[in-house]
């Protein structure tokens, strides 16, 4: 038999077998019992991959949820910290503004915006200057006391020269004993009480306010209080040592008093 | 052992076929299970010595028996897919023995082209015929193209190994 026959034969056949299918098919649907068998490797792999694709998608709206949940979950720990940072920033607020009410020579209220760039020199940047009324030597303080003095003004902010450093020195009164002397800052945490001959009795814990009569700071202001006192070894003063209400590295906002 | 191996590449592409779909279309992945037996099975009819026929034969009998799967699993009618994986089967084997010659990659690629054009057309001619169900012309050429583009790959992948004339 020639190639071409054969090859029509196959077609033939192949047309004839897939012919009477469909004409069968077409003229009356296959019996229930039979469409059921030769549907049966369809169920069966539908079946298989219906799981597997439900699993597959599972996991993935799994992870696109976890996802989701840890954007809200950081944006509502970000909303969270800003709303505490509000709450703080609001109570801090309220206490400068009744220092206001309570210091009628009351200049200006400025933001700590910068610690001072000499290391010599404990300063602190204020974000007011000449243009808020802020003057050279006028006094910084917070609600828990003095912070230290204008140490130089530019037109919109100033530096201040704080508590700690060796360069400053303010008198003060002891609040119980009324014994008067000085403070001055040690460039540590702790500064030093001056003056205080060694025949008066001083205790720990005593407050130190200003006294005013150095002529640069109001008087009444708390600056410290006592936390140790030495009376041996020592030649014409007692060796005390003053620790501030608050430590100047945590101070945000300030106010500022004329003399 | 072959035969197992053609029963897991048979349930791998139907596998395929059913789950993946492109732009909502799905593939046509049967063309080229049909065309890749058509190729694997030139060879050792060569060596058996019954080069042509031979092959035509058991390459129209394996596209038919695909083409059958794929209509059960479609839910239609049964034999469109059976006529026209046979068909393909059959043109495949004649395509590489009496106009191509030598297999190279881009005529591996217009082959894969033009028997899933053929199937997609007779597919649906028939189903348009027998079952009078309301064809978009636009979405029906639309799938085709896209069945032939991602046929287009295995066009590639898939080629005769050791084909030569004889006749």
């Amino acid at each position: 038999m020639s190639k071409g026959k054969k090859r029509f034969i196959i077609l033939f056949l192949l047309a004839l077998i897939a012919l009477i299918m469909v004409t069968y098919q077409h003229n009356r649907r296959p019996s229930t019992t039979l469409f059921r068998i030769l549907s049966y490797p369809y169920d069966v792999l539908n079946n298989f991959t219906t799981t597997i694709n439900m699993t597959f998608h599972e996991v993935i709206d799994t992870f696109d949820e976890n996802k989701r949940l840890r954007k809200e979950l950081t944006a509502a720990l970000i909303e969270r910290q800003q709303h505490a940072e509000m709450l703080q920033e609001n109570k801090r607020l309220k206490e400068i503004l009744s220092l206001k009410e309570h210091w009628p020579n009351h200049v200006t209220t400025a933001k700590a915006i910068a610690r001072g760039y000499d290391r010599l020199m404990h300063i602190m940047i204020l974000d007011k200057g000449k243009n808020s009324g802020i003057k050279k030597d006028m006094a910084v303080i917070t609600t828990k006391g003095l912070v230290g003095k204008i140490y130089s003004v530019k037109d919109n902010f100033s530096e201040v020269l704080l508590l700690r450093d060796p360069n400053f020195s303010v008198a003060v009164r002891l609040q119980n004993s009324r014994h008067e002397g000085v403070i001055s800052g040690t460039g540590h945490r702790s500064y030093i009480l001056k003056y205080i001959p060694p025949e008066e009795t001083v205790e720990k814990g005593e407050v130190a306010l200003t006294s005013g009569l150095d002529g640069i700071f109001p008087p009444g202001l708390p600056v410290g209080f006592v936390s140790s006192v030495r009376k041996e070894g020592i030649e014409f003063f007692q060796d005390i040592k003053v620790l501030p209400f608050q430590a100047d590295t945590k101070i945000e906002e300030v106010v500022i008093l004329s003399k | 052992m072959n035969y197992l191996k053609w029963a897991i590449f048979i349930f791998l592409t139907f596998l395929v076929q059913t789950q993946l779909s492109i732009f909502n279309t799905s593939l046509n992945l049967a063309v080229v299970l049909a065309y890749s037996f058509a190729l694997k099975s030139l060879p050792r009819s060569q060596e058996a010595g019954y080069f042509g026929s031979r092959a035509e034969i058991k390459s129209t009998v394996f596209g038919a028996g695909i083409g059958l799967l794929e209509d059960i699993l479609a839910g239609s009618i049964i034999g469109p897919g059976f006529f026209s994986k046979g068909l393909i089967g059959f043109i495949s084997v004649v395509a590489f023995t009496e106009v191509v010659f030598k297999w190279t990659p881009f005529l591996g690629v217009i082959a894969m082209i033009i028997l899933t054009v053929i199937d997609g057309i007779i597919v649906t001619g028939l189903r348009f015929i027998f079952t009078n169900i309301n064809i978009n012309m636009i979405d029906t050429l639309k799938t085709i193209f896209i069945h032939a583009i991602v046929n287009i790959p295995f066009g590639i992948i898939f080629k005769p190994s050791g084909f030569k004339l004889t006749d």
